[in-house]
This record gives structure tokens, C-alpha cells and sequence, in this order.
């Protein structure tokens, strides 16, 4: 009887129900690498990982259920069923058993049987399968959620293709422009992707467009102007264009919903070429004695580039005084270098120009670059050669006393300096009279020069030179007019230079008095910017305060007034200076009918006419006024205007955009708006306009009869 | 001084006076006790009740406070036992507020009002132009934050600048921007410490330009936006004459009459009878009764003579006006020769130099002021470091009644005028301003001739209404000068009679209630055609921190001036008799018991 008790009718639920919690344990980490390897990788590395999962989890399924066996099943009922009195292994024995063994197997057997099998079973793994599928239910979703680059790019093009309008309509899309600039310009055809298009002037402009579905015609429409067709080829719909003036185009196809973006054409002007004087470094030079020839460098540049040839002018002004002639004469000169950055360097004979002392050689260089089909041609500044004139003809018989009036020269301030350190190191060898007599002497140069700068700032000459004459070359000089000793003690070390020290302020300084027409009033310091005359009015000071301790014999304290009013002088040589070009005048034509006659009857015909100031704004300003009411535009004259106009104006592709908006929605006040405020960029601002006074009416009038 | 006061109740109250003090001093006399105490002073009230029963006090009636409630005012505002809440239109929803249509309705519906407390923004004009009969309690509010006054400039001429004042309250770092109407700075300034600022622009063309003053806060958030209307008027030319001798000074003279519009004619002599202007401008006086202004230098006013001078005199009394230009330094007879024309100044005999203002804040305002260039003067032709001409003018000093109309950035007067008669005299003292034209600084030399002959210019008589600054959709415009009956066009092209008011006088004035925002017209038609001026109405919504101010302050105005107006007439009517005759019937019974009661206590010992 004991026989018929097989163990696996006992074990089996146990059996099943471990393998179950086992599979339902793992399952989820299947499924999850099953998702994984979709998302990763697709659907054959999914599946695999599928397989070999299921195989897993069923190997250790069965793995965990065979671990409830007979042995398992004596242990569980053993410890479960006190009843059983330790004896349920003699149930399952394996061979025969002793009497007494049988005896006890069969008491117990019936005791066996009444327990249900299912009873023996593990209970469920509920916490580990909660915990599994939960975990595995976030990675799930977290893998089917994850944003990824693929699927981004499909819901782009998802979008797109959703927010595309109805079929029918055709839509812009793609496109290329090609810009072709002048060959000029030496500029690399380029290609653009976007329609607003910023090129040089005169370039060719080629769309090539795609659309969807093939419009019947389509054309570049420019607004306010022509409309150029697009002509289908192969590659899609191309045009093209001279870029020419600033406007604005839209594209425009048959089936294409009409409100669609304008786009902008603008043209990048060449600008005219610069042309810089490289050497000398100064506009005025004075010719050296001797000098055979001379060498002008130029540099002009362009954004482009500049023509080789260039065309210099020479301009020549013989004589002196009121009898000056002038002559030009023109050659062509090659420059070098790179395109954009020419250098032209001329040397000029001298010998071939007839100069003569006094006489003034100014050369100008007039560049053009390539711009096509007009290129722009550009003067240069001109730089002046001068030979000096020569100092004025002694009168005979005066000689002294025009010398002693006169000193040709004045210390510059820094011999002025040295003279009084030399003065200073020697003083201990010095009697008390003598120091102060060369003190006084220093003195007597330093106020010299004071009074030759204090000219420049409008200063009175007090006395003394009334007007020295130009610094000459040392040797001419040293020939034309021995040295004028002038209160000064024999060997005292300190007698004037031939030359001056600084000559670039004096000469300039003369060039100023002599073009600028420098008197000695107040009229002089015109010619100077408030801030070199500030400079030089410091530096005079500063002479006064060392004028007055060398006078006093007292050069140590001298010292640092004549150092600082020498910085200041240094100051001003580096200001600015002014140059007034030397040109010929043009005098009327004398009357010779009226000459010595005295008759004075109708000598100014009718008066001077002035040409009314001309404000070329009346159309725009109309259409501005008319903007704030309701009154109708003339919207095509606005735009002829605009392009008649587009150089003046910083930006007028902004009106015609505003001009189009307001076509297009004539009704709209907005848009009315919109206009009018683009319109104020353009307005010309008039001559400030008297404004009548008002009368206040009967009141006003009645107030100011009354008034007393 | 009896005899003002022998009234009935004077009477009454000597006879019960001396009849109760009597009483009681019986009672005094016949011992100390604290019975007989009581009953004096019982018998003292008795004669007191007494007269009041004959004459009971003056009730006020009804003796309410109506407390106004206005924009702005708190939702919860307690309401005091005998005050009485109304809330007028714009006031926030209040519990037990009623709701009036306005300040007369609430008045008048509420005729027992004694007083009257405005809580709250302040009146609507509306509510202002009433006299409530009342005393009226108000207390302005704190300003708020913003920009709370603004001063528009008035009509300008057409390229002219201008410049508008305001002030921002209650914020600190902050900067100002005027916008033109394309959107471009034209002048900025930083608010810090003085809540005032200026701002100036310039005019282009006639017509009604919208200019925006910008208010930025301290991190450069843009805290506000404010439309600003300005007007440039088109003007018939002036008739001008200028006189006197060749000099750069008439020859840019000549140019700024030519550009800025000025009918000018000139007569420049050169000396020996050769006259180099272009028409010849004498001074006789049909030709100044047919100018509107003179333009002559000192020289020329002293070589005339003294009869010329007097029918000169006699033309500015007449209405012309005169420019004298000093070309030097003045002397005792030119200013002798100048008080004969009305002009009463000092000194003149020292040149002082002319401080000029900077042409704009930056580079980028100056291209916006100057607009785009011409053929003529191209716009990068000058640029912001362009140095600043030296120019110099005469100091002169100056009577009280002498108006400076230019002065320079330090405020030193450059020209000014007096009155004579009907017409004016200016003096013009800058030395030598045509340089500022050889500058560049054209622009500054024709503002400040135009400005000098706009001030003295003939007086004429133009159709210029006066129209309420910075007028607001759905409040009422005030238009005065207007005669006829004139009409209104509004934006969308309807057109709305105006009635003038009679009671405004010979300023002829009328109201007008713009609906919606934008430019009006209005029409005033003549014999054979219509004279229009244009005004804009500004969006409801502009300007509420400035017109939060305006109503404080108006109302607070207001409200004094109400304080001193007599009260309400017949308000007062005499209190009832009978509670009083009942307490008196009480005490006296009273008395009358203890007397009984006690009588053996009052025995006298």
C-alpha cells in the first residue's frame, strides 16, 4: 500500500510553483534586453537576446524545480505534520522495509494521505515578482521614451509634412542664388543660400529654384519694377539678374498664395579709391641747395583694386609777389604692388621744372580703379616742394642799422637751454657783472623768441623784428648775410648758430604768415585750432618767467621755465597744422568803357541771385501728411522716388517694403502707420521756418493797444 | 452792546437764570446739608431744562460726510457711522458703495451732506466743474511711478527744434529716450537726483509728426512707452527787409531768408550809392507798413538820422517788428539811437565768448536730428567732432521788461526783445554767427535767426486754435479760437459739429469728446474756403501716471477752493422741545417731592 504513494504527485505543485516564481522573477529582465536590443540595434539582435533569455530563465526554472524532490518532500512533511512522527520517510522508501517499519509506514500513511499536496508548495515570491515588474516597467518605458536623433529627424519631417498647406497649393521648395560679381570686382562667383542677397554693384544675380508641384509659370517679381520669368531646366527654375540698384523681389508662381516674403537686393557700392602721401612725410618741403631731384611716393588704395596707371601733375608757380605764373604739366606714372595697395613712386627732375628761388612745385597724383563700365577717378592731396625766397634786398647805406633791427635769427629754446647749462657750469668762474651780463644776453634771445611765437597767437610785437625772414639754407646764409652780433661780449661762447634748430616750426610758421596772410593782430590766431593756441600761449609764459630770472642773472632758476616752455613747444610742432593751398586768382574782366570815368551807375546788375535751396522731399513729404488722414497715396510715385533717390537715403529698401505692405493691405491703418514712420527717415529736415506770431485775436489786439 | 442781544432767548435766559439762582440761594441760606445741596443743585438744572425746553438747540440736518470714493481708492474703506459711501465711475468695486454717475448726481441725490471726503486718484474734470457747497476733505495720494509730467512743446515751425520737459517720480537710476517717429533715439538723458528732464528734437515738414518718449529703468527694461504728438505748421512767408552794408553777416543773412522761406529784400549799400542787395528795401513807411520785420545792423539805425529813426518808432508802434544787429561793440549814441526805438539796454562794450551746446548726445541722434543730407549739404558732411566754432557776443544789460528769446548752453542771452505799441524790437548780440554757417553749424545759425524773427515778427491774426496738450480718447478736449461753426473729422472720417460755449466769451471756446484715438481735424469754414488744424488724441490708456498727478493736484485745488465757499443755506432747523420739557417736568416733580419729603430737614435750625 505504501506503493501506491508516488512522491511525485507530492512534489510536482511544489515543483511548478517554484519554476513559475522563477519565470515570473526574470521575466521582466528578458523582455527589458528583448526592448533594448530593438531600440539599440533591431529586431534579429532583440530576438536573439530573446532566445537566449527564454532559454535562461527555463534552465533555471528548471533548475530551482528540481530541487523539490523526494529528500525535500520527507524534510517538509517531517517538520510540517508532527503527526507524522518522523516516520514520512519510511512512506517513500526505497526497498523493504522491517516489521516494525511497515507496521509504523502503514499507521502513518493515512495520515499522509489527508494532506493536500498543494499545501506543500513555497507560497509565492510576491515581493521579488512586485519589485521585478515594476523595475521593469520603468526601463521599458524609459526605452521606448528616450529621445533619440533618429527620432527626432522623423518628427521633423513629420511636422513638416502635416503643416504643409493643402495640395494644391504650390510651395517654394528650395533654392540657390548665385552671385556673379563684375569681373572688376576679381571676386569669386559664390553661391547663397539664403534669397536676401547683399552683393557688389553690377553683379549677376542667378536663382535657381525648386518647387512643389510644378507651377505652370513662375517669376522673380521685384516690387515696384519688372518681373523676370523663370524658365524650368533641368536643375529647377532659374533666372537671373543685374544687380543695379536696391529693391526688393518676391517669388511668384502660378498657384503660389500671394502674401509670401520679400526678399532683399542690395548692391554694395564700389567705393573711390584713396590715395595717401607715404613721402615726404609733410605736405610742405623746403628744397635742399643742391637738390637735383626729387622723390614723391604715393599709395593708393581701393577695395578693389586700383589701375596701374596713374596720372601725376605737377604744378609749377614761378615769380614772386603779385607776378606769379603758374604752369601744369602731366605725365603718367605705373604704380606697383598689390591691387588693392598701389604704390607709385615718381622722381621728379628738378632741373626740367625751371625753378627759381621763391618758386613753389606742388605734385598731385590722380588715380582711378577698375570699376566698369565708369571708373571712378580720384585726385590725390598734393605735397608742395619749395625753394625759399630770398631774404629781402638790403637798403644801402643802412646797413647797420637794418642789421641791429633786425637779427636774422633767433635762438631756438633749446640752444636757449644749453647756452644757460654752459652759463650755469661756468658761473663759478665768473665775476658777479659778467654772469649777469650773459645772463642778459641769453635774455635777450630768449625774448626774441617769445616774441616770434607770441606772432602766431596774435601777441603785439612790442619792438624789435618785425618780421624775420625765412630761415634759410646754412650756407646760402652764411654767404648772403655775415652774422649780426647783437649785444654781445667777445668769447663768451655765445654767439648765434647760423641755422635755426628746429626749422619745421619756423618755416611753417611762415608758410602760415605768408599764405595765411598772418598779420601781426589778432586775426593771425584764426589760422590755429583753439588747442595749439592754448599750447602756445603756455609756452610763451613759460618764456616770460625765463626772460625775466636770465635778465636778473639768475639762470639756475630760468632753467625750469625754459624746459617746460621747450616741451610745450614740442607739444605744438606735433599739433595740428594748416596748410591753405597757393592757387591763381580769377579776376573779372575790367570794364574798360566805365574805367576813369567815375561813373558808378549800374555797377552790380540787378545784385547777387541766390539758387533757392533745393529739398528734393516733396513727394515723400505729401505722402507723409497724407498718411495721417484717410487720403488716398500715391503709392507708384512714392516708389519712382525712392529710386530716384536710393543714394541719399540710409535705407531704402525699408520704405519700399513699407510701400509693398501698404498695397497689398491698402485698408489697413497699421500698415498706413508703418509707412509713415518709414517715411520720416527720409523726410529732409527742412531750413528752420520763421514761424508767424499770432495776434491773439480781438482780445490779443484789444491787450497790446493798451499796452503803454 | 445790549441791545444787539435783546432777543427773546436772551430775555428768557435772564428771567430763568435769576429765577433758578434765586431758588437755590433760598435754599443756601437756610443751612448747610447735603439735602439742601441737592436741591439747589437740582433747582440750578431745573432753570437750565427749562430753557432749553423753551429753546431747544439747533439740530444740523441730517449732518452726514459723503465719502467719495475715486479711482484708485481701497476696496475696503471703512465707512464711519454717519458718513456715507458713494463710488463714482473708475472707483474699484467696494462693499456698500453706491454706485453715482457723478460727483453732482451723488450731491444732489444726498442734499443732507454736510461734508464731503474724496478718497482715492482725486475728480474727473468733469466732477471739477461744479462748486459742491461743501466743505471738501482731500488728501492727494503718494505720486506714483513714472513719468508724471510731461510738457509738450507747442507748434513748432516746420525744421525746427524743440524740446519738451517732464519729470519722473519715484525711481532712481533710470534714463529717458526720445523716439522719432521711425523709432530712432534722438536725445537721451539719465535720471538721477533732480526728477526733471528736456529732452529737444527736431521738426521735418508741416504735418503731425508722433514722437515717444521712452522711459528705461536701471537694468535698460523699457518700463514705458508714451506717444507724444508735435505739431509743425506750415506758414505763409514773412515779409522781411535787411538793411545795411555788405558783410558776411548779410550775405548768409541773405541765404538763411532764401532757405528758411522769408520774403526777404535787401538792400546792402556798399558805399557811393552802389547797393549790392537784391531789391531795393528802403524805409519808407509804406514799405514798413507792408513788411512784417526789419532786419537792420547798428551802423546803419545811426546813419538814418533821427526823423527816419522816429517813423521807424512809429511803424513797430504800428505792429512791425525790427531786428538791430550789432556788428560792434556799442556806444553811447547807438544806444541812444536804439532807446528810440524801445530797446532799453546797458553796456555792450565787451565781446564775451558764446558757449555752444554740443549738436547731440551721440553720433547716431545727430544723423536722426539732422535727417537725411542733400545735394547740397551731404549728411557726412560735418560730424560730431567737428570742432565748435569760436564765436563771441556783446554783454549787454538788460531792463525786466526786455525777453530773452536765444541764449546759449550757459543760458547767456544772444537775442531778445521789448514790446513797443503793437509791435517789438530785437536786439541781436552775436558778434559774428555767420561763422557758425563756415562750420557747419548751419542748422544752429538758421534756429536762432528764425527764433529771433518769430518773436517779433507782425502779429497777425492766424487760425491757430488752442487745443488741450496731449489730449486722451474718452476725455473732453477743450478747443478755443474757434468762431463760426467749426467741425470736427475724426479718424475715420466722421465729422461732429462743435458748439461754441457763450459763456467762454470772445475766446470762443467748445468741448469736444473724441471717441477714438488719432488725428482730428478741425474744419472752420470761411467765405470761400475752409481753414483745418490738425490735433492728436492720444489712446485712453497714455499718460496715467501724468494724469494720476494732474487730477491730484487739480482736486486738491479744487477742494481748497470749495473750503471757502459759503455753506448750505437752511440746513439747520431747531431740535425737538419735547424731550426736554419731559426732563424738566421729571426733575421738577422730583423737586417737588423731596422738597415735601425733607421738609423738616429744611427747617433752618
Amino acid at each position: 500500500m505504501s506503493r501506491e504513494l508516488a512522491p511525485f504527485t507530492w512534489t510536482r505543485p511544489a515543483q511548478r510553483r517554484a519554476a513559475a516564481n522563477v519565470v515570473l522573477a526574470w521575466g521582466p529582465l528578458v523582455i527589458v534586453l528583448f526592448a533594448a536590443g530593438w531600440r539599440l540595434s533591431g529586431l534579429v539582435l532583440a530576438l536573439c537576446l530573446l532566445v537566449i533569455g527564454a532559454g535562461a530563465l527555463a534552465f533555471a526554472a528548471m533548475r530551482a524545480a528540481a530541487s523539490f524532490d523526494g529528500g525535500w518532500l520527507v524534510r517538509r512533511l517531517d517538520e510540517r505534520e508532527a503527526g507524522l512522527e518522523d516516520s514520512a520517510g519510511l512512506l517513500f522508501a526505497e526497498g523493504d522495509l522491517g516489521p516494525l517499519q511497515r507496521m509504523q509506514a502503514e499507521r502513518i500513511a493515512a495520515r499522509v494521505a489527508a494532506i493536500e499536496p498543494a499545501t506543500l508548495a513555497d507560497g509565492w515570491w510576491r515581493d521579488r515578482i512586485a519589485v521585478a515588474w515594476l523595475l521593469g516597467t520603468i526601463a521599458l518605458a524609459a526605452i521606448m521614451f528616450w529621445p533619440s536623433a533618429d527620432n527626432q529627424d522623423e518628427a521633423r519631417a513629420g511636422t513638416g509634412q502635416t503643416a504643409a498647406s493643402g495640395p494644391s497649393e504650390t510651395r517654394l521648395t528650395g533654392g540657390r542664388v548665385r552671385i556673379v560679381p563684375p569681373a572688376y570686382t576679381g571676386l569669386e562667383a559664390w553661391t547663397s543660400d539664403s534669397l536676401d542677397i547683399s552683393a557688389p554693384m553690377g553683379s549677376r544675380i542667378e536663382w535657381t529654384l525648386d518647387f512643389d508641384p510644378q507651377p505652370s509659370t513662375a517669376a522673380v517679381q521685384l516690387i515696384g519694377g519688372q518681373s523676370v520669368l523663370l524658365t524650368q531646366g533641368e536643375k529647377g527654375w532659374t533666372t537671373s539678374l543685374r544687380l543695379d540698384a536696391p529693391s526688393l523681389y518676391r517669388i511668384d508662381a502660378a498657384g503660389m498664395s500671394s502674401d509670401s516674403e520679400a526678399h532683399r537686393l542690395e548692391p554694395i557700392e564700389d567705393v573711390p579709391p584713396q590715395v595717401r602721401v607715404i613721402e615726404p612725410a609733410t605736405g610742405l618741403v623746403t628744397m635742399r641747395p643742391g637738390q637735383r631731384s626729387w622723390r614723391v611716393v604715393f599709395e593708393a588704395s581701393d577695395d578693389y583694386a586700383v589701375d596701374r596707371n596713374a596720372r601725376l601733375t605737377v604744378t609749377t608757380a614761378l615769380g614772386s609777389g603779385e607776378n606769379v605764373t603758374f604752369s601744369e604739366r602731366s605725365r603718367t606714372v605705373t604704380g606697383s604692388g598689390d591691387p588693392k595697395r598701389r604704390r607709385f613712386v615718381v622722381d621728379l627732375d628738378l632741373a626740367s621744372y625751371g625753378l627759381e628761388q621763391g618758386s613753389d612745385l606742388v605734385a598731385q597724383l590722380t588715380v582711378a580703379d577698375t570699376r566698369s563700365p565708369e571708373r571712378h577717378v580720384v585726385r590725390g592731396p598734393g605735397v608742395i616742394l619749395r625753394w625759399p625766397a630770398a631774404a629781402p634786398a638790403e637798403v644801402d647805406g643802412l646797413d647797420l642799422m637794418a642789421k641791429k633791427a633786425m637779427p636774422a635769427y633767433f635762438r631756438s629754446q633749446r640752444q636757449v637751454i644749453i647756452d644757460t647749462e654752459a652759463l650755469i657750469a661756468r658761473r663759478g668762474s665768473l665775476s658777479p657783472d659778467e654772469l649777469l651780463a650773459q645772463s642778459d644776453s641769453i635774455g635777450v634771445d630768449q625774448r626774441l623768441l617769445r616774441l616770434r611765437y607770441g606772432q602766431f597767437v596774435g601777441m603785439e610785437v612790442e619792438e624789435g623784428p618785425r618780421r624775420p625772414p625765412l630761415p634759410i639754407a646754412e650756407k646760402d646764409e652764411a654767404n648772403a648775410q655775415p652774422e649780426a652780433e647783437f649785444e654781445h661780449h667777445d668769447g663768451d661762447g655765445h654767439d648765434h648758430g647760423a641755422a635755426p634748430e628746429s626749422p619745421v616750426f619756423g618755416s611753417l610758421g611762415d608758410v602760415t604768415a605768408e599764405f595765411g596772410h598772418t598779420h601781426d593782430d589778432s586775426e593771425a590766431a584764426t589760422l590755429l585750432d583753439p588747442d595749439t593756441r592754448a599750447l602756445l600761449r603756455a609756452a610763451l609764459d613759460e618764456m616770460w618767467d625765463a626772460e625775466v630770472n636770465l635778465r636778473s642773472g639768475r639762470p639756475e632758476e630760468a632753467l625750469p621755465y625754459e624746459n617746460r616752455a621747450l616741451e610745450y613747444i614740442k607739444q605744438v610742432q606735433q599739433a595740428t597744422r594748416i596748410y591753405l593751398p597757393r592757387v591763381g586768382s580769377v579776376q573779372a574782366p575790367i570794364d574798360m568803357s566805365r574805367r576813369m570815368s567815375g561813373k558808378r551807375e549800374g555797377i552790380v546788375g540787378g545784385g547777387a541771385t541766390l539758387e533757392p535751396f533745393a529739398i528734393e522731399d516733396a513727394v515723400p513729404a505729401t505722402a507723409w501728411r497724407a498718411l495721417a488722414g484717410n487720403e488716398r497715396i500715391d503709392l507708384a510715385g512714392l516708389e519712382s522716388w525712392v529710386g530716384s533717390n536710393s543714394a541719399r537715403i540710409r535705407d531704402p529698401l525699408g520704405v519700399l517694403a513699407a510701400v509693398d505692405a501698404l498695397r497689398r493691405e491698402p485698408t489697413s491703418r497699421k500698415r498706413r502707420e508703418q509707412l509713415r514712420s518709414a517715411l520720416w527717415v527720409v523726410l529732409t529736415r527742412p531750413p528752420t521756418q520763421v514761424r508767424r506770431r499770432d495776434d491773439g485775436g480781438e482780445l490779443g489786439r484789444r491787450y497790446t493797444r493798451g499796452l503803454r | 452792546m445790549f441791545a444787539n442781544q435783546t432777543t427773546p432767548e436772551f430775555l428768557a435766559a435772564i428771567l430763568i437764570a435769576g429765577g433758578s439762582l434765586g431758588a437755590a440761594v433760598l435754599l443756601l441760606l437756610r443751612g448747610w446739608s447735603w439735602r439742601i445741596a441737592l436741591l439747589a443743585v437740582m433747582s440750578l438744572a431745573c432753570g437750565a431744562l427749562l430753557y432749553l425746553a423753551l429753546f431747544p438747540p439747533r439740530l444740523p440736518v441730517g449732518g452726514e460726510t459723503l465719502v467719495v470714493a475715486t479711482a484708485e481708492a481701497p476696496a475696503t474703506l471703512e465707512v464711519a457711522p454717519g458718513e456715507r459711501l458713494v463710488a463714482l465711475p473708475g472707483a474699484p468695486a467696494i462693499d456698500g458703495a453706491e454706485r453715482m454717475a457723478d460727483l453732482a448726481t451723488a450731491l444732489r441725490r444726498h442734499r443732507q451732506v454736510q461734508r464731503v471726503r474724496i478718497e482715492g486718484r482725486g475728480l474727473a474734470p468733469r466732477d471739477r466743474d461744479l462748486a459742491a457747497g461743501v466743505p471738501v476733505e482731500f488728501t492727494p495720494m503718494a505720486l506714483p511711478d513714472g513719468v508724471t509730467r510731461l510738457e509738450p512743446p507747442a507748434d513748432v515751425p516746420a525744421g525746427s527744434v524743440f524740446t519738451l520737459a517732464g519729470e519722473v517720480t519715484g525711481m532712481a537710476g533710470v534714463s529717458v529716450e526720445l523716439l522719432d517717429p521711425a523709432g530712432r533715439i534722438v536725445d537721451r538723458r539719465e535720471i538721477d537726483g533732480e526728477p526733471g528732464f528736456l529732452l529737444g528734437g527736431s521738426s521735418r515738414s508741416p504735418g503731425l509728426a508722433s514722437f515717444t518718449l521712452r522711459l528705461r529703468g536701471a537694468n535698460s527694461e523699457i518700463v514705458s512707452d508714451t506717444p507724444l504728438p508735435v505739431r509743425a505748421l506750415a506758414e505763409d512767408p514773412v515779409r522781411a527787409l535787411l538793411v545795411g552794408a555788405p558783410s558776411p553777416e548779410t550775405k548768409y543773412l541773405r541765404r538763411w531768408g532764401e532757405d528758411s522761406q522769408v520774403d526777404l529784400a535787401s538792400t546792402l549799400n556798399a558805399g557811393l550809392g552802389v547797393d549790392l542787395g537784391d531789391r531795393r528795401a528802403g524805409l519808407g513807411s509804406a514799405q514798413l507798413r507792408e513788411a512784417d520785420v526789419l532786419i537792420i545792423d547798428d551802423r546803419t539805425l545811426l546813419r538814418i538820422g533821427s526823423g527816419s529813426r522816429a517813423s521807424l518808432a512809429r511803424a513797430v508802434d504800428a505792429g512791425l517788428g525790427v531786428v538791430v544787429r550789432m556788428s560792434g561793440p556799442a556806444t553811447g549814441p547807438l544806444r541812444a539811437s536804439w532807446r528810440s526805438l524801445g530797446l532799453a539796454v546797458e553796456g555792450g562794450g565787451e565781446a564775451l565768448p558764446v558757449a555752444l551746446p554740443p549738436a547731440a548726445p551721440d553720433a547716431e541722434a545727430l544723423a536722426a536730428l539732422r535727417g537725411p543730407g542733400s545735394r547740397d549739404v551731404p549728411r557726412d558732411l560735418n560730424t560730431l567732432d567737428d570742432a565748435l566754432p569760436d564765436i563771441d557776443r556783446w554783454a549787454v544789460r538788460t531792463p525786466g521788461t526786455f525777453v530773452a528769446e536765444v541764449t546759449d548752453a550757459d543760458g547767456a542771452m544772444l537775442s531778445g526783445w521789448q514790446q513797443r505799441g503793437q509791435g517789438r524790437v530785437a536786439l541781436w548780440t552775436v558778434a559774428n554767427s555767420y561763422a557758425l554757417v563756415l562750420n557747419g553749424r548751419s542748422d544752429l545759425y538758421y534756429q536762432w535767426w528764425s527764433d529771433t524773427v518769430s518773436a517779433v515778427t507782425r502779429a497777425v491774426s492766424t487760425f491757430r486754435p488752442e487745443v488741450t496738450a496731449l489730449a486722451r480718447a474718452g476725455e473732453r478736449v477743450t478747443i478755443c479760437g474757434i468762431v463760426g461753426s467749426p467741425t470736427v473729422s475724426d479718424p475715420d472720417g466722421n465729422f461732429h459739429a462743435l458748439a461754441i460755449d457763450p459763456a467762454a466769451g470772445p475766446k470762443g471756446c467748445a468741448a469736444y469728446w473724441p471717441a477714438i484715438p488719432g488725428m482730428h481735424t478741425i474744419q472752420q469754414p470761411r467765405e470761400d474756403d475752409t481753414l483745418s488744424f490738425d490735433f492728436a488724441v492720444l489712446p485712453s490708456d497714455a499718460l496715467a501716471e501724468a494724469r494720476a498727478r494732474t487730477i491730484g493736484e487739480e482736486t486738491a485745488l479744487w477742494a481748497a477752493r470749495q473750503d471757502t465757499a459759503e455753506e448750505r443755506g437752511g440746513v439747520e432747523r431747531d431740535g425737538p422741545a419735547w424731550p426736554w420739557l419731559l426732563a424738566w417736568l421729571t426733575l421738577g416733580g422730583a423737586l417737588w417731592f423731596l422738597e415735601r419729603r425733607w421738609r423738616d430737614h429744611l427747617r433752618p435750625a
